[in-house]
């Protein structure tokens, strides 16, 4: 894999962020570490992978975890019913752990793709605390022991990255293991890439406007601030419609009653203090 | 690599005096990726550093400091939270939002000191008495009044206001740097850390908290409670492995003739905790019991079978309440205080523990661990040691955290010697640092039986 990164090829692929990010995914395929990349929903983090497939053209191996994820989900599987079906038919003995039999799940997808790949765990802060360490192995040494098969080892130096919404601590073992970035709302400089990047006919000038809005509005203290994609579709559709109401769709922005209460509350009261 | 391989090292033994501590690994690891990166900028590898050594948020706070304090040179991202509006008709405007509008700040700053005449420095009221006493002088209102438009479109208005605060907070830090320059010609012996004195927000008391640092921590208090939560859960293996569920494996294997395509597993069910809440809510308690009530809702939130009671002199079960209530909230049940009052409204333990014990559902079930926020001021009413015995017969563990300066224990009406013989932990908790290390102190998973 090319080993600098800049700016410009996230850009391209239309992915806008801080040279931070670009610094520590450059490091990360230079030392051949995980990325951990932590932050609340909606700030791009799986993107970012999707992004860096993109980037170096190569197949996106996606674990999405959940509460009760195990090894049979994630890493590899016996086909039960083809082995007995084996057995019911030719009769003989045979050994029924090889290949044939195993279902590749998407660690073991990884590790044996042919190209060079990138591995995403999603939310990996929804699985258990076992699960973790499962995944120890697969990120320090970029290998999986199975019992039956032996130790199975990467052919490539897969580009591996975790994401996490930080519900649950994650254990000092698997941090030690990966680079960390905290991935918060983007800057007022970054949204305003985005909203040009995402609206047609729209100026700098109104793009950076509204993402000032925006940041106006997660500094509000409402319960679920809106993501990123969230506040540039309602400029996206109140721009096209010709909207020039603060007040019309906040459906789109903000998805909680109480906040949207908050939300017109404030925007009445700023009203209010300039007509005095 | 512009930074000398001993500098870093050094500054490494300088971050574990400070006890913030890096594996070594990390270290080589840094070192190796800055010696084949090849740029001669020297500001950069100290961004590396930051960028590539801490592995959570709250190392990276303490070494963006430590950075700040040992190399001199400041980590910050370059948030330009303004836009130049059409209307402003003055031109001075655009200067200010420039890339190098520092020095202009501190000329105004410097202006504004000069109009305002002549200030007394020596005299022993904090920076912000000044900068308060400046910010109402006519100069500075003068400088502030080109933000004074009328705006007829709600979006423009709000930029006004945002640029208008932007605009404020720069003026105030230039202010307050120099007002403590200033100051400081009348202090000695001279002393660094009063110069720009840093208040960490984690020791701060929680009753001196404003509303936007209160807003802060009572998040990180949710999260707190998400993890409380987490701890006294006993994990089990998922149902995939396991035993075998003989009568259902045969009953699916009849469709197939009798092949045993499909087995069925026995699922393990998650053990849930077995664990009770008790937030005093009572006057005394002020502000703390908002917190404690925080912690109560991340716990519910992640376990809903959590039996969570507040007290005042009779215990109430809010479970529901802090169920179907929004974050933001929380303080709406403490401005419904008087609902939660079952006799005078002045608290009392005894009573409030007796009702506890006498509660349908504890009584019937056994929970053994029982963690309580209060302060243990029982209005010079008695405390029955029968009382006391039964619930440390009844709860295996309990946890207390109180809030008021351990000076202060067991002083006036304060009985707190009798819940501390029977609780297996307790501890003052005033502040986040405090809330943090109990709540991390407590290790449930040994006890579970």
């Amino acid at each position: 894999m090319n080993n600098n990164l800049t700016l410009k090829n996230f850009e391209e692929n239309g992915y806008f962020a801080d040279q931070e990010l670009v610094d520590i995914v450059n490091a990360s395929l230079y030392l051949n570490k995980p990325i951990l990349i932590e932050g609340p929903a909606g700030t791009g983090k799986t993107f970012l992978a999707k992004t860096l497939s993109k980037i170096f053209k190569t197949q996106l191996i996606r674990l999405q975890c959940h509460e009760g994820i195990d090894e049979d989900k994630a890493l590899y599987e016996w086909n039960y019913k083809k082995q007995l079906l084996s057995i019911q038919t030719e009769k003989d003995s045979k050994n029924l752990f090889t290949e044939e039999f195993l279902i590749e799940r998407p660690i073991l997808q990884s590790l044996r793709s042919e190209k060079k790949s990138i591995f995403l765990v999603d939310e990996i802060d929804r699985s258990d605390e076992e699960f973790e360490a499962l995944l120890l192995e697969v990120l320090a040494e970029n290998q999986v022991s199975i019992p039956e098969l032996g130790t199975i080892t990467s052919k490539n130096n897969n580009l591996t990255v975790l994401t996490s919404n930080a519900t649950r601590e994650l254990s000092e073992a698997l941090r030690r293991r990966c680079l960390y970035f905290y991935l918060d709302y983007p800057s007022v400089d970054i949204e305003t890439k985005v909203i040009l990047n995402n609206i047609e006919n729209i100026d700098e000038e109104k793009a950076k406007k509204f993402s000032i809005f925006s940041n106006f509005v997660r500094s509000l203290g409402l319960n679920k601030p809106p993501s990123l994609i969230e506040s540039v579709e309602w400029v996206k559709y109140n721009h096209s419609n010709g909207e020039e109401s603060l007040n019309s769709n906040i459906g789109i922005l903000i998805k909680d009653i109480e906040d949207q209460k908050i939300y017109i509350e404030k925007i009445k009261e700023d009203n209010a203090n300039k007509n005095q | 690599m512009q930074i000398k391989t001993n500098e870093l090292i050094n500054f490494s033994h300088y971050c574990s005096e400070n006890s913030l501590k890096f594996p070594s690994e990390r270290i080589s690891n840094l070192i190796s990726f800055l010696q084949q990166a090849q740029h001669d900028n020297y500001e950069r590898d100290i961004s590396f550093i930051y960028s590539l050594l801490p592995s959570n948020q709250e190392e990276k706070k303490k070494l963006k400091e430590l950075i700040l304090q040992y190399f001199n040179l400041p980590i910050f991202k370059n948030k330009d939270k303004y836009s130049i509006l059409p209307d402003y008709k003055d031109e001075r405007i655009e200067d200010f939002f420039n890339d190098n509008s520092l020095s202009r700040f501190q000329k105004l700053a410097d202006e504004i000191i000069k109009e305002f005449g002549e200030i007394d420095f020596s005299r022993p009221v904090s920076n912000n008495y000044w900068l308060n006493q400046l910010q109402n002088s006519l100069a500075f209102l003068d400088s502030v009044s080109f933000f004074d438009i009328d705006f007829d479109n709600g979006l423009d208005e709000i930029i006004n206001e945002e640029n208008r605060n932007y605009f404020i907070t720069q003026l105030n830090q230039s202010i307050l740097e120099r007002v403590s320059e200033l100051r400081n010609q009348f202090k000695d012996p001279y002393i660094p850390s009063e110069l720009n004195p840093k208040e960490n927000l984690d020791e701060k008391d929680f009753l001196f908290t404003d509303a936007e640092e209160r807003r802060k921590l009572l998040k990180e208090t949710r999260n707190l409670g998400l993890i409380l939560a987490n701890k006294f859960v006993k994990y089990t293996k998922s149902a995939s492995k396991g035993k075998l569920l003989f009568r259902k494996t045969i009953r699916k294997s009849l469709k197939n003739g009798g092949s045993l395509y499909d087995i069925v597993l026995k699922p393990k069910i998650k053990k849930k905790p077995r664990l009770i809440l008790l937030c005093d809510i009572s006057g005394s308690m002020a502000l703390y019991s908002l917190f404690g009530l925080t912690l109560l809702f991340g716990v519910v939130q992640r376990f809903r079978s959590v039996h969570t009671y507040v007290f005042i002199d009779g215990i109430t079960n809010i479970s529901k309440e802090l169920k179907n209530i929004k974050f933001n909230n929380i303080s709406n049940i403490l401005s419904n205080w008087n609902d939660y009052v079952h006799v005078d409204g002045h608290s009392d333990y005894e009573k409030s523990f007796c009702d506890l014990l006498n509660e349908k559902k504890i009584n019937s079930s056994s929970f053994n661990t029982l963690l309580v926020i209060g302060d243990a001021r029982n209005n010079y009413r008695p405390i029955n040691k029968e009382t006391i015995e039964k619930l440390s017969k009844k709860f295996q563990n309990i946890y207390w955290m109180n809030p008021e300066k351990k000076q202060y224990w067991n002083t006036g009406d304060s009985q707190f010697h009798y819940y501390q013989g029977i609780s297996k932990k307790y501890s003052e908790v005033r502040n986040f640092e405090q809330l943090r290390n109990f709540i991390n102190s407590i290790n449930f998973k040994k006890v579970i039986k």
